[in-house]
């Protein structure tokens, strides 16, 4: 091979190395992922207020919220219809690969705690305390 | 007559031949470069419409059409009724003016709500509603006119809190944004 035809092959190698580095760069430089967090954020905040704001019994009159049935339940038995109501809104609102972890504290203090049958394990989505003066809820949801 | 050497003829082909390679790999580079912008374009114009859809899903729970006030006093959720008087608007089949104006704010996304909880039975719900609706579970809001002819469609969806005004009860349910492009 003479002497000219091998540079001109180098020159095609170099040719060639340069278009690969330049497709990987161009791969690389345009794969920002747009972050979902803010979304899932104000999912759960939604979904916190929602069923602060739900009307458990909406034969009483005024109909009470969730929120004030929740600050003057002192018995087992509305424990158990807000739980109960807690676990049907949670899997009409969530899709199958989400669990959830829905924890109720008064004086700081767990006082009622509502886990996902499969329990609340994986990636983390967020975790949502609502204040109230008198008790305070914490969800969090976990993708499978 | 011009005369040519044979060296000089091998060299002048070789050159050609050398051209001609690097010429056809610069158009296959060209061809690979655009189509991988193409795609990138057309990822961009889908993330686009994915955060409209996200932006309105936000902006839907706070349009005073939609959302519940007492004593002027907004209250971060949807009454019912206005579901059904805004409905009714904007799916006059006698006056296109209200579906006109809200195409410019809803372009090609279709809006559902649906009630959760308390379960209530599949269907639309009709425009009166006198109690909370437990036979019916959705208002299909806006439609846009090309959805027909699309069947690419992407959802997403928020979870709100729904106000019946006259019972004064309050119950579950989502916002569906459907994207229809």
């Amino acid at each position: 091979m003479k002497k000219a035809q091998t540079e001109i092959l180098g020159l095609l190698v170099i040719v060639i190395l340069f278009i690969v580095l330049g497709f990987i760069f161009l791969k690389f430089s345009s794969s920002t992922k747009t972050q979902p967090t803010i979304r899932q954020n104000i999912e759960v905040v939604n979904l916190v207020n929602a069923i602060r704001k739900f009307t458990p019994d909406p034969t009483t009159r005024p109909p009470t919220s969730m929120r004030d049935y929740i600050r003057n339940c002192d018995s087992q038995q509305c424990k158990d219809r807000i739980t109960q109501n807690i676990r049907e809104i949670m899997n009409n609102a969530l899709d199958k690969k989400t669990t959830y972890s829905f924890v109720i504290k008064k004086n700081n203090q767990e006082w009622l705690s509502i886990i996902s049958q499969n329990g609340c394990a994986g990636s983390t989505q967020y975790v949502y305390n609502s204040p109230d003066p008198k008790y305070t809820i914490m969800l969090k949801l976990c993708k499978t | 007559m011009l005369q040519f050497s044979k060296k000089a003829q091998v060299e002048l082909i070789e050159m050609i031949t050398i051209m001609v390679v690097i010429v056809v790999l610069l158009l296959v580079a060209v061809f690979f470069y655009f189509k991988f912008y193409a795609g990138t374009i057309t990822k961009s114009s889908e993330e686009l419409n994915q955060q409209e859809a996200e932006v309105l899903l936000t902006s839907i729970t706070s349009m005073p059409e939609l959302q519940c006030s007492l004593e002027s006093e907004n209250k971060f959720c949807i009454d019912l009724y206005k579901v059904s008087a805004f409905r009714g608007l904007v799916n006059d089949p006698n006056d296109q003016s209200g579906k006109q104006y809200y195409s410019n704010i809803f372009k090609n996304k279709g809006i559902v709500i649906k009630s959760i909880y308390p379960n209530s039975n599949n269907g639309e719900c009709p425009s009166q509603l006198i109690e909370y609706p437990t036979n019916c579970n959705t208002w299909i809001i806006y439609t846009p006119g090309k959805a027909q002819g699309y069947t690419k469609k992407s959802t997403i969806s928020t979870v709100v809190s729904l106000y019946h005004p006259i019972t004064k009860q309050y119950g579950i349910g989502k916002i569906v944004i459907e994207d229809y492009s």
